[in-house]
């Protein structure tokens, strides 16, 4: 009862407060007003929802709902299916290695080109731990970064030729902290139906509007552009990308990136690539998918390090004005702490080793080959 | 609650007041010269618009020297700091090769397992030489391998949970596991202050979303109350479920999460707890075993407790333990588990033997001392301060330590006046914090050496008198400091 009485009182003063506010911004004007202003802004942080108590009724009616509250349980009951114990190697997960002490042919690592186990990317990993330890310890901002950070997005920027790159710790959070980076609410974003989660989950952050088209149909992707961009007059103020993988994830197919290229320039869309399952395995030099069809700069590329440079951690590399809008306005760069020194280090590493080593891109494709002919 | 006074909150908006106005002038003449230049957008809109990025060209470039300046050693206590130079007023950062060893007062290296440690630093390079330092795949398909199995039991026996499962990244770790967790139809109840990757989770996830006021437990139950009595929005069906998203040590703040109070809050409402230990797991507690332990909660009362490797532990990667089901329930779902690379086997490594070692398992009392060090070593440090004067915020125990700048012109001049001195620490402004609440940012380690924090507290006392951020010593302190001077004589 007290606390019901003492309730009331609270309100009424809030109501009070509020109402000499009104007051001051309808009569005074002038200096009044500014000066409500500043005493609001003041105590914008005192004011505790002024009426929130005001709008639900009786508190026994509340207890009594609270009460009568039955929550679903956390998670559902776990089905049969769902318990599922994935094979354990005992070794590292090169080409052969070793489960429940049997040795088998590993055809479930992205280890496209054979890195694990390299001898320099263990030799200039065994370095960086002594010398850095393990992890950063912080994110980019707060004395994260590393110099072998810097030397690695310049390394990355140099292979790729682009003017910058800039590192994610982790291959799944390069897409979706990269996308709401660029793609705000109102944007147009139209993207392959078969993208990957990382992907998914970035557009959905993002609040853009999104149409999809028909997995790998240039087809549907034209009528799809022409559809949002001729007699509307306002989507040419928007911002407007294309989303497409270079080798999806989830079907193995590869994006025909010309004819994209050429209709992205005939609409006006940026594009946004990721060469996650590409970067290190198309292309004469491994340069990926852009490479590959021989088409110029992508506007914006991201990868996951985890393929075939045998690694963690993703990059996204483009203009240095892509670049530096990421510093600052992508949360999975901004709040994560950053890439394991040691895995920048042998990023570097694995890059020169592919740059210095052609012949581990042909017989990749000697490999494939083989497989197909089956 | 933080207090600011009148006058700096005052002279703070008058400063941003002032920062606007000149941006906006500058904006002008920008605009009036751009003109006359041809744009080489070609038709695209540009990737920011004028207004967006206004607060990063006006206000953030002017300080950009103070943030994210690189290291060229270990975060360890004593690391060197690369110096930097720029040409354009300070629009790009040029990294030169001088160097300058500086007192690291801004990793979050708790326990100190930052740099080379002597028990698990052998351990990792063998783990790399056995494993490589990729699996090339994700956990269910070839990416399990004995070393993860090991450290998803060490993880689960050292939080208290009767299973756990691990990520290769503490933000992913949040931002996949809340979609999972609960979805359209469920309700999350977020403490004001919290990480944002918790907060990408929740809106990854389609549940609805509410605020409750900054660690008030009062506050939680009052919106707890309203909306279990409103329900879902427009429908006023009952909700599916309720989960509280609360941090163990908010990391800004430094303040320890009221977590009892929610708890029973939780309880009696029958909401499920999310608690995220990303700062306090291994930092705080008897046994370092985070707010739990320190607070003496029972862990089977929290339904869902996450943490990260990176700071305690020196490592990488994040985890969730809890039920047995929930576990399962994560491998069958969670996109993390299912998509990604799974956890580097060095770091991995790293992880088992520091747990290890804060254990004694490895047979040394190495442990122990740590986390006997890092508590006394944040108490000492944070009593100084406030004998000193300055308004520290945070919770005793807790080893993040925040002083109250406010001022924006203040977050350079400390920055720069302690590295003049070779002190390094963090600064923390808008948009991490709210605008009138701009901090220096403390992190104490265990491996601060008492003459190391003697030194840093002078430092930062000279450059809080040239300055002037002692706020609290207009008050009753200066009584206190007196008292404690003549004590002294």
């Amino acid at each position: 009862m007290k606390t019901h009485f003492e309730n009331h009182i609270r309100n009424k003063k809030r109501r009070k407060a509020y109402e000499f506010f009104d007051d001051a911004f309808v009569d005074e004007g002038g200096r009044g007003q500014s000066l409500s202003v500043l005493f609001l802004l003041l105590h914008a942080g005192d004011a505790v929802g002024p009426f929130s108590s005001l709008i639900f009724g009786h508190r026994e009616e509340i207890d009594e709902l609270c009460d009568e509250w039955v929550p679903e349980s956390l998670i559902p009951p776990i089905t049969e299916e769902m318990p599922y114990e994935p094979p354990t190697l005992e070794s590292a997960a090169g080409p052969h290695a070793i489960i429940n002490g049997k040795y088998v042919v590993n055809f479930a690592s992205a280890n496209y080109l054979g890195l694990i186990g390299h001898e320099k990317l263990l030799e200039s990993n065994t370095s960086a731990l002594e010398k850095y330890g393990v992890g950063s310890c912080g994110p980019r901002g707060f004395y994260g970064t590393i110099d072998v950070h810097l030397d690695c997005e310049a390394r990355i920027a140099k292979f790729l030729g682009t003017s910058d790159s800039i590192l994610y710790s982790y291959g799944l959070s390069t897409m979706f902290s990269t996308i709401p980076c660029f793609c705000k609410k109102g944007d147009i974003i139209v993207v392959d139906e078969g993208v990957h989660w990382g992907i998914q989950n970035g557009l959905y952050l993002s609040r853009s509007t999104i149409v999809y088209f028909k997995h790998n149909d240039m087809e549907s992707l034209r009528n799809t552009l022409e559809k949002i961009v001729v007699g509307n007059k306002r989507a040419k103020e928007l911002r407007r990308y294309i989303i497409v993988e270079a080798v999806y994830q989830n079907s193995g197919q590869i994006a025909p990136l010309n004819e994209i290229i050429r209709l992205k320039e005939k609409y006006i869309f940026r594009v946004l690539l990721d060469e996650s399952n590409s970067f290190g395995a198309l292309g004469r030099s491994g340069r990926g998918l852009t490479a590959y069809h021989g088409v110029p700069k992508v506007d914006i590329v991201t990868a996951a390090m985890g393929h075939a440079l045998a690694i963690e951690g993703g990059f996204c590399t483009g203009s240095s004005r892509v670049i530096d809008h990421q510093r600052l306005s992508s949360s999975g760069y901004v709040f994560s702490a950053s890439l394991p020194p040691y895995l920048a280090c042998a990023a570097i590493t694995a890059i020169d080793v592919l740059e210095d080593n052609p012949t581990l891109i042909t017989k990749l494709k000697e490999n494939i080959s083989v497989l197909w002919k089956g | 609650m933080i207090k600011i006074p009148y006058f700096s909150a005052l002279s703070t908006y008058f400063s941003f007041g002032l920062l606007f106005v000149f941006g906006h002038v500058r904006d002008f003449f920008r605009n009036i010269f751009d003109f006359f230049h041809s744009s080489n957008l070609q038709g695209y809109a540009p990737i920011c618009s004028g207004q967006e990025d206004f607060y990063v060209r006006r206000y953030y470039h002017r300080i950009q020297d103070c943030f994210g300046r690189p290291i060229s050693s270990a975060p360890d206590v004593w690391f060197d700091i690369v110096h930097r130079y720029s040409n354009d007023n300070n629009k790009t950062m040029k990294r030169t090769s001088k160097v300058t060893r500086c007192l690291n007062l801004g990793s979050y290296n708790y326990l100190g397992f930052a740099a080379a440690d002597e028990y698990c630093t052998p351990r990792v390079i063998e783990t790399l030489n056995r494993f490589s330092p990729s699996t090339c795949s994700p956990r269910v398909d070839g990416g399990t391998t004995t070393l993860h199995k090991e450290l998803e039991e060490s993880v689960a026996n050292f939080v208290g949970k009767p299973a756990a499962i691990v990520f290769g990244m503490g933000y992913a770790t949040n931002a996949a596991t809340l979609p999972v967790l609960i979805g359209k139809g469920g309700l999350i109840v977020s403490d004001s202050l919290n990480h944002s990757s918790i907060i990408n989770g929740a809106r990854g996830s389609g549940a609805t979303i509410r605020v409750f006021q900054h660690n008030t437990p009062s506050h939680l139950e009052e919106v707890l109350r309203q909306h279990i009595a409103e329900g879902q929005p427009r429908t006023h069906r009952p909700w599916k479920k309720i989960v509280v998203l609360v941090e163990g040590i908010y990391s800004m703040e430094g303040e320890l999460c009221k977590l009892p109070e929610i708890v029973a809050v939780c309880k009696k409402y029958k909401a499920y707890v999310y608690l995220d230990e990303a700062h306090s797991i291994g930092a705080v507690g008897q046994t370092g075993k985070g707010v739990c332990e320190l607070l003496g909660v029972d862990t089977a009362d929290v339904d869902v407790m996450m943490g990260t490797f990176t700071k305690s532990f020196g490592s990488c990667g994040g985890y969730i333990a809890g039920s047995k089901e929930l576990i399962q329930y994560l491998q069958y779902t969670s996109p993390a588990h299912l998509y990604a690379t799974s956890i580097s086997p060095p770091a991995a490594q790293q992880i088992i033997s520091s747990i290890r070692v804060i254990l004694g398992e490895d047979g040394s009392g190495r442990g122990a001392e740590k986390l006997a060090r890092i508590r006394e070593n944040s108490n000492f440090f944070r009593s100084e301060l406030q004998k000193m004067g300055f308004e520290v915020i945070g919770d005793y125990d807790s080893p993040v330590i925040s002083i109250m700048l406010y001022n924006p012109a203040k977050i350079p001049a400390f920055s720069r006046e302690c590295l003049k001195q070779n002190v390094a620490v963090v600064m923390s402004a808008f948009p991490a914090v709210p605008l009138l609440l701009s901090r220096a940012r403390i992190c104490i380690s265990a491996c601060h050496t008492k003459e190391d924090l003697l030194k840093a507290l002078e430092v930062i006392s000279q450059v809080g008198d040239l300055i002037g951020i002692k706020y609290s010593l207009a008050g009753s302190n200066k009584q206190h400091q007196e008292q404690g001077a003549k004590k002294l004589e």
